[in-house]
């Protein structure tokens, strides 16, 4: 079987399966695998979106959970002025109202991207790992001292946000709700890194000094990247916080942005829908395990290693490429 | 009067107390292809840096086709016509060969922040790649990943790429370096088939390369250019031969 061939009967199987999992989910009896299986499309979008930064821009942000956090935190904000009936700041009405909030979620993760990335990507390599990590700890620290938001405790919700005609407190609809969103972003994801905008980007990542002798300026590219993900990552958060219905400043430590790492470098770098294998075998993983023992970290570890060691592009590539 | 499509001005630069270029000036004619010589670390490199915009001289001018080139950074200077191709071989290695030579055709075709159509299958890419690789002898191996190509192939697609963009001026850093016996025949019949179709600027080592290709040579001794002329002048000019060939 080709590469591509096996590449798009992996893609297809696995886009089935989640398709038909609630249904079976139901079947079985077990209904907490749809809300599993949520949060597994949930994280598989923020790992998505943050292969695209280090896959394709060769920009190896270990500061991703800082605009899961922004767009998580943003929901929760709105959700709260409007259930407390306090304008916020006095001046603008909160909202639960999904088409409104989400993509105001969006919008800050990818404005913070914006500035973030535009002082981060003044440096490169290992002072760029250190930066970006430095400015979502900054975001960590300041959302612990948000003392009107829970500071320390965070921010419970009470109920999900509304989404036109569409009951999201139904586990069900909400899967789909996440599925979709997954599908759009990695349908668009994939569109992206084929471009001309894609080219040039993987271009940039290979050899910036190349780049720019062909009159490109690199590294704007590199931004417009970063603010993608960054976007991405936004609706991640505020989709986790519609499933937890609870937001924490654990959204935004640096343990998030090194889990979604981990989760993007066992399922493939650069191959985008490896990821979401990624999140998934990261997830199950850590349930199962769980189940045994807390320290389940020690067995995840070893898998960790034997497949970066052995696997160049993931569990996907190890699925895909034939000889 | 000559058109001279580069003007270099008395430049200057300096790395602490090393003067990599000192009162360094010389002019290309347009169609000439113009060999930059001079020992190992006389500063030749150096002067493409400052030509290209990846150093920033300390004193002096740079004109192309008339207009100050100085303070613009290097991806302006690129598609104000200056095309360039390194020392070292820097192709896009995890790019495949067809890919990268894709990413030089677009790089002059107006902005790249299109985010929906598939590179591959843009217009400009469709009508000129497989000419573009055809001239550089690589049509055979365009799927594969840069990386895996010979140390000949990739300088002929670090020089092809140059190429493609159809600078005005294009400078060559020692292209025929750890090249084969076949490769230097085969890159220099590139460089006289390319010729007065553009300006070169050549820096090479090989003076076999270099005396039948060039016709104006430029001399460069301790960042001073000490000598402009015909390959024949220069062979006869006695400070040259002292400070160059004469240690050959």
């Amino acid at each position: 079987m080709s590469e591509t061939l096996s590449k798009t009967v992996l893609i297809a199987g696995g886009g089935i399966c989640f398709c038909l999992l609630p249904w079976a989910a139901v079947l079985w009896g077990e209904h907490y695998l749809i809300s599993l299986f949520t949060r597994i499309l949930i994280y598989a979008l923020a790992a998505v979106s943050l292969d695209l930064l280090i896959g394709y821009g060769g920009l190896i942000s270990l500061g991703h959970a800082a605009f899961v956090g922004i767009g998580g935190y943003v929901t929760a904000i709105f959700f709260h002025h409007s259930f407390a009936g306090e304008p916020l700041a006095g001046l603008i009405p909160g909202s639960e109202n999904a088409l409104l909030v989400w993509p105001l979620a969006v919008l800050a993760a990818a404005g913070c991207a914006l500035l973030i990335g535009s002082l981060s990507l003044r440096t490169s390599g290992m002072h760029f790992i250190m930066i970006t990590l430095a400015f979502a700890q900054m975001l960590y620290y300041f959302a612990v001292g948000l003392e009107k938001y829970g500071g320390d405790d965070g921010l419970s919700l009470y109920s999900r946000n509304q989404l036109a005609g569409m009951d999201l407190g139904s586990d069900m609809q909400f899967y789909f709700v996440c599925l979709f969103f997954l599908a759009l972003f990695l349908f668009l994801a994939d569109r992206l890194v084929k471009s001309r905008f894609g080219l040039v980007l993987r271009g940039a990542s290979s050899s910036s000094r190349r780049i720019n002798a062909l009159g490109i300026p690199g590294r704007n590219y590199k931004l417009v990247c970063f603010v993608i993900g960054g976007a991405g990552a936004g609706l991640a958060g505020a989709l986790l916080v519609n499933q937890t219905e609870y937001v924490s400043p654990g959204l935004l430590h640096w343990t998030m942005s090194g889990e979604l790492m981990v989760m993007v470098l066992l399922g493939g770098l650069g191959t985008l829908f490896g990821p979401v294998l990624g999140a998934a075998v990261y997830l199950l993983l850590e349930e199962t395990l769980a189940m045994y023992t807390e320290h389940w970290m020690v067995y995840l570890g070893p898998i960790l290693i034997i497949v970066v060691l052995f696997a160049k592009r993931g569990l996907f590539g190890l699925l895909t490429i034939r000889e | 009067m000559a058109d001279y499509i580069l003007q270099v001005k008395k430049l200057c630069k300096s790395f602490g107390a090393v003067e990599a270029s000192r009162d360094l000036s010389f002019n290309i004619e347009r169609g000439h292809i113009h060999a930059l010589i001079g020992p190992n670390g006389a500063g030749k490199t150096t002067v493409l840096n400052l030509l290209s915009g990846e150093l920033e001289q300390d004193s002096g001018r740079i004109y192309l086709n008339g207009e100050k080139l100085d303070g613009l950074p290097v991806h302006k200077r690129a598609l104000a016509g200056l095309g360039r191709s390194f020392q070292i071989t820097s192709i896009f290695e995890n790019l495949s060969v067809s890919e990268n030579m894709a990413l030089a055709i677009l790089a002059g075709q107006g902005h790249n922040y299109r985010f929906w159509k598939n590179s591959m299958k843009s217009a400009a890419v469709e009508s000129s790649l497989v000419e573009a690789l055809e001239r550089v002898d690589l049509l055979g191996s365009a799927g594969q990943p840069a990386a895996t190509l010979s140390h000949g192939e990739k300088r002929q697609l670090e020089v092809g790429m140059a190429l493609v963009g159809r600078p005005q001026l294009l400078m060559l850093d020692e292209p025929m370096a750890g090249q084969g016996a076949g490769g230097t025949v085969a890159l220099k019949k590139l460089i006289r088939s390319i010729k007065g179709q553009t300006t070169i600027l050549l820096v090479e080592h090989d003076m076999d390369v270099v005396f039948s290709l060039a016709d104006q040579i430029s001399v460069i001794v301790y960042g001073h250019c000490i000598a402009s002329a015909s390959p024949e002048e220069i062979r006869g000019h006695p400070e040259v031969q002292h400070a160059y060939l004469g240690e050959q």
